[in-house]
């Protein structure tokens, strides 16, 4: 069975990674936090393997699920 | 009397001697300087402070932190990259939208912890022993998991009971495991000795909430033995001061804190006088805090503790504010012996109030009694007071899982 992906962006061909000056592609990633892993779709640089984190994601879903794993 | 294990702590963390005061305030001035100097460097939350003191007196020249700059800059404080943190502690903050206090640690903060809480616990935790603990486990690293490690290095057997059982459950690990030990809530230790007895339980360490001086009184009168209370916050990793076998007052990590009493104007008081705890935590690896004001209530005991350790030992802590009314109305109501346990809630003027006692309790002459005691605390009486007194059962809960407080509605 797939693994389940928690978030997917797919850039596009929009996004391009400033140092191989080429565009990001949609790619398997993995958030991880105090032991806890997260497969996601993120846009990665296809050679530097680079991930882009959008800042609203890093600041909106990222930051709840973040106070969610955290102790009380 | 041997001298509290504080100081044997500090020996093996510092490679020094705690033998007079001006030893320990050299060694809290070296390690405050090397904060400051890294925190310059880094262009830090503190960048803007000196980079070095030339006496720990001038501490009290540098602005505080508050509780609201550690809810807006938590991130800005922690020194270290976020993969080199181990534990946080999130909260909500009543009043802010989304925004909550978050502390952050590394493994190292997590296992000074545990070193911090063998010392205290090693007072009168021996192996072999078994130690029942009503704290919450949360996972990696939670308090419960900490008291654990610490309870198995000291050789000794934890009872890892946690927090949400009802009193039948704890009533039935108490018979079938006999610790000889308790770590956990003062109330909570006081439901259980009221409703069973001592049992196999010989001598207990309280904590994680204010512990009011009629609870400790009846804890010890059953228990027939002196509670051993601790004080720590999460900004200072948890744990913060240990009681020593003289039981005055309790002995600060100094290698880790440096402690300050402040009155409402932020001045410093003398050893003796009351007033706010405000704390720097030289020793914190991931989030060191420089006079932060914590928002406790204590005083800082004068002079050398019987035991012979040069270490400072705070008083017992309150909460400053609300909470006070809770300590007042706590040492009211459980003089009432027949009292398990007990919640309040104010509903605008209105208050209502759930008392667990115990079963053989004329609950009648128990409302009167708590009614009496709501009158002269909180000057709610009459219509105004809903009281509802039961006696306890097995399939009842200590009526807080978490710090008591009178709940506003």
């Amino acid at each position: 069975m797939a693994e389940k992906n928690y978030y997917s962006i797919d850039p596009e061909g929009k996004i391009k990674c400033m140092k191989c000056k080429v565009p990001l592609v949609k790619s398997g990633a993995k958030f991880m936090y105090l032991d806890n892993g997260f497969p996601v779709e993120m846009p990665v640089c296809p050679i530097c393997g680079f991930v882009y984190v959008p800042e609203e994601l890093a600041l909106g879903k990222v930051l709840a699920v973040e106070k969610a794993l955290e102790d009380k | 009397m041997q001298k509290s294990r504080i100081d044997q702590l500090i020996i093996e963390q510092e490679g020094m001697v705690p033998s007079s005061r001006e030893e320990v305030e050299a060694l809290q001035l070296k390690k405050l300087n090397e904060l400051l100097e890294r925190e310059e460097k880094r262009g830090g939350f503190y960048k803007n402070l000196p980079s070095s003191l030339s006496a720990l007196k001038e501490l009290e020249d540098l602005p505080f932190t508050t509780e609201e700059d550690l809810i807006k800059n938590g991130n800005r404080m922690v020194v270290l990259s976020q993969a080199e943190i181990s534990k946080v502690i999130s909260e909500q903050t009543s009043g802010t939208t989304g925004a909550g206090k978050r502390v952050f640690y590394t493994e190292e903060d997590c296992l000074h912890t545990i070193r911090l809480f063998e010392a205290g616990l090693g007072e009168f935790v021996f192996p072999g022993n078994k130690t029942l603990i009503c704290m919450p486990y949360s996972g990696p690293f939670g308090l419960g998991e900490l008291i654990s490690a610490a309870i198995r290095n000291l050789g000794a057997e934890p009872v890892e009971a946690g927090i949400g059982k009802t009193f039948g459950e704890l009533k039935e690990i108490l018979e079938t495991e006999k610790p000889e030990t308790f770590v956990g809530m003062p109330v909570v230790l006081l439901g259980l000795l009221r409703l069973y007895g001592k049992g196999s339980l010989k001598r207990a360490l309280v904590s994680g909430d204010a512990c009011p001086e009629v609870v400790i009184e009846e804890c010890e009168r059953i228990l027939g033995a002196k509670l051993w209370p601790h004080y720590g916050s999460r900004e200072m990793g948890l744990g913060g001061a240990i009681c020593c076998p003289a039981h005055e007052g309790m002995h600060l990590r100094e290698n880790h804190v440096i402690a300050e009493i402040v009155d409402e104007r932020g001045k410093r008081v003398p050893d003796g006088t009351f007033g706010e705890l405000v704390i720097t935590t030289i020793g914190m690896q991931a989030q060191p805090l420089v006079r932060y004001k914590t928002g406790d209530r204590t005083r800082i005991l004068p002079g050398r503790c019987p035991c012979g350790s040069y270490v400072v030992r705070l008083d017992e802590v309150a909460r400053i504010g609300a909470s006070g009314q809770m300590r007042k109305l706590d040492n009211q109501m459980f003089a009432i012996k027949e009292l398990v346990d007990y919640r309040v809630s104010w509903f605008g003027e209105t208050a209502d109030l759930e008392a667990l006692c115990l079963p053989e309790a004329d609950i009648e002459i128990l409302e009167r009694k708590i009614r009496q005691s709501m009158e002269e605390v909180a000057g709610v009486a009459g219509e105004k007071l809903q009281v509802q007194v039961r006696a306890a059962k097995d399939e009842n809960r200590p009526l807080y899982a978490a710090k008591r407080r009178i709940q506003d509605q």
